[in-house]
């Protein structure tokens, strides 16, 4: 039986980032043009030139919450939006800009943090402070992934996340793996659902999709010590992406 | 509009990034022109302190979703400088092609999404009726057409993977390249096209400001390398960029604006055709004659066009490295840190790009400096705006707006890579 369900109302949001991840939907292609048969861009700076504040079946946003105005507009986008979906690292994880967030102290203090913007103290991802219904990760996000997800709310399913390691889809593919090479990558410790694209193309993986939630990082850093590397290697490494004042790696 | 009016247009949409207009007249001169960025620092420069040679590209390739390509790249040949390691033939014409495949992309996505609905009079691409459809087929092809050209290279479209300081982490199949090459075969009448319809829609287009030029200038219609000209006359070697620009703060911008020698200029396509037009592929050339196209041309709009010829340009381009290139498997080179710095700078989509880099003997960066099209063009933006608005008076206030938007995103002005490195060094006093 056929239910008519109309339109998904949806709107495409930036905070502050590199606007890759809206881009990324674009690779869609030819399925970005048929989705349009089922949702309707409601708001989107990039693409509309009138954006009035409207409520929302799914709001997607993109970046960190770098400034207060950020803040601000999420805090309003959350109140009209039924579901808010987290697109990429930087709004799942505080990714690049939270950067900021591991820097040492000495580099932190010497920041112009009294600039013409003024930021927050620290980077955060958009969970710190809205409730966020739905994350998407990665850096750019997997459009294939947005697209299940769209239309999995779009019929009403809430989308889940399968929570296994960047190793399983590694496994997968049979790519080589790059631990036992002596190659420091995050694929342990890293959620799935990208392919295994990096250590497909024999580079370590850096953690944009986020930790998983049984991470063993002890073991991991043991490992990494074993390869010779120093002890900044290692927290960059861990800190490429990864950068959420509150829940970090273990640093 | 009124010759007294005081205005402003928030929240620009339709360019890449946050951005206003804060205009006032007064008796129809403008008195105040103030294009304001609006995007917070991610603080770009200073991330990189700290990290290693080896990450810079990858973190820098996150300044921007719609040049990361060329951010990756610079980034690279500014490490790669500073370690004194000189790339293969093959990388280097990979990176070539991956320049050339972001230009198309960017190109094709500014002008059909961005800028077209203004011409067709439509406030949104998604507002496009039937007939109007096959744009946006276009503009996704040309865009698939490269992004497919980048997941070969680079094992996806954004943010590629495979760029490395030393080469690549893995090479491309010789197969995969062929069907690219394909792929952009089947683009080049497409890409006419474009050059037509993008200047039909200027020509009626009488604003013009002389101003001052500057892009790489070198052995063909060179994006990678170069030595840096301005159409005064002036050229210099990439790595002395900084000693001829004067950066500064406008107190109601989160971007520096630059200017060239004491001059402002204006970076992008319109610069690189005015100064290196002659060095376009023999079929642009003929694109540009066809089409009524002038050149050097000093009417902002005309960066439009100028956007479509070089989509042109890149194709064939990358059809001739294409054509040239048998790809061997090398493997990547380590390279051993030494304690130097190094320059790289090449054109991005929207014009010259910089970025440097001093390491340490241990490999980790010490200092970073970046310059990116927007800042530099920020200038000219206002410039030419305070000459044009006045030619708007008695509009309605709307269409005023729109026409004065439609200069703005002429410019193409990428926002998130422009705010992303402001290092402000004052001091309350």
């Amino acid at each position: 039986m056929k239910k008519n369900i109309g339109k998904t109302r949806i709107g495409f949001f930036s905070l502050s980032c590199c606007e890759g991840c809206e881009l990324a939907v674009l690779e869609l292609n030819r399925d970005f043009v048929n989705a349009l048969g089922f949702v309707e861009i409601l708001e989107s700076r990039i693409l509309r030139e009138k954006n009035p504040e409207q409520e929302l079946g799914i709001a997607f946003v993109e970046g960190s919450i770098v400034g207060k105005d950020d803040l601000e507009k999420i805090q309003k986008i959350r109140q009209r939006s039924k579901f808010l979906v987290a697109m990429g690292a930087c709004a799942t994880i505080a990714g690049i800009p939270g950067i900021r967030n591991s820097l040492p102290e000495k580099t932190k203090s010497a920041l112009p943090l009294h600039a013409v913007k003024k930021p927050l103290a620290a980077v955060h991802r958009l969970s710190d402070f809205v409730k966020v219904d739905f994350e998407l990760q990665g850096c750019a996000i997997n459009e294939k992934e947005f697209l299940k997800i769209l239309v999995q709310l779009h019929h009403g399913f809430f989308p889940r996340l399968e929570e296994v390691p960047v190793c399983k889809e590694c496994k997968e593919k049979e790519n080589p793996c790059l631990l036992l090479k002596g190659i420091a990558c995050l694929g342990p410790v890293t959620y799935a659902g990208c392919d295994a694209l990096c250590p497909g193309v024999k580079a370590q993986c850096i953690g944009c999709r986020g930790f998983t939630k049984d991470a063993n990082f002890a073991s991991l850093k043991s490992m990494f010590k074993e390869f010779g590397l120093k002890g900044n290697e290692i927290k960059n490494l861990f800190t490429y992406f990864n950068n959420n004042p509150f829940e970090k790696g273990g640093f | 509009m009124h010759s007294d009016e005081h205005f402003s247009l928030e929240n620009i949409t339709k360019i890449e990034g946050h951005a206003s207009l804060e205009v006032q007249l007064k008796s129809g001169i403008v008195e105040k022109c103030e294009f304001r960025i609006q995007e917070n620092h991610r603080f770009f420069e200073d991330l990189a302190i700290g990290k290693s040679f080896e990450e810079i590209p990858l973190i820098m390739s996150r300044i921007c979703g719609f040049c990361c390509s060329s951010h990756l790249n610079t980034a690279i040949e500014a490490c790669e400088k500073a370690l004194g390691f000189e790339a293969s033939e093959q990388t280097l014409l990979l990176r070539e092609l991956a320049i050339n495949m972001e230009f198309l992309k960017s190109h094709a996505l500014h002008l059909y999404l961005l800028v077209l609905p203004d011409f067709l009079g439509k406030e949104s691409v998604l507002n496009f009726d039937k007939k109007e459809h096959q744009y946006i087929h276009d503009a996704l092809d040309f865009k698939k057409t490269a992004t497919d050209t980048l997941n070969v290279l680079g094992a996806r479209a954004y943010h590629t993977v495979n760029f490395r300081v030393g080469g690549f982490s893995k090479f491309p199949e010789q197969g995969q390249l062929d069907s690219c090459m394909k792929g952009l075969e089947k683009m080049r009448s497409k890409a006419f096209q474009a050059i037509e319809l993008f200047s039909k829609f200027v020509s009626g287009q009488i604003f013009e400001r002389k101003t001052n030029y500057v892009g790489l200038v070198g052995q063909g219609y060179c994006l990678l390398c170069g030595s840096i000209q301005c159409s005064d006359g002036t050229v210099i070697p990439e790595e002395n960029f900084l000693s001829h620009l004067e950066e500064f703060v406008v107190p109601y911008s989160s971007a520096k604006s630059a200017k060239f020698d004491g001059k402002e200029f204006v970076v992008g396509a319109l610069a690189r055709i005015n100064l290196n037009g002659k060095e376009l592929c023999s079929d642009a050339k003929k694109a540009i004659k066809d089409s009524n196209l002038k050149f050097p041309n000093f009417s902002p709009f005309y960066n439009n066009p100028s956007q479509a010829v070089e989509m042109l340009q890149t194709i064939d381009s990358s059809i001739k490295i294409l054509n040239e290139i048998k790809i061997r498997q090398e493997p990547l080179q380590k390279i051993s840190p030494r304690e130097k710095t190094g320059t790289g700078v090449t054109e991005a989509p929207r014009g010259v790009l910089y970025h440097s880099y001093s390491i340490g003997s241990d490999g980790l960066i010490k200092k970073s400096r970046i310059v990116v099209p927007t800042q530099q063009n920020s200038k000219s933006i206002e410039s030419d705006l305070r000459d044009f608005i006045p030619s708007l008076l008695g509009l309605q206030k709307e269409k005023a707006g729109l026409e004065i938007e439609k200069l703005i995103r002429a410019y193409d002005p990428c926002i998130s890579c422009a705010t992303h490195f402001l290092k402000v060094k004052w001091r309350k006093s």
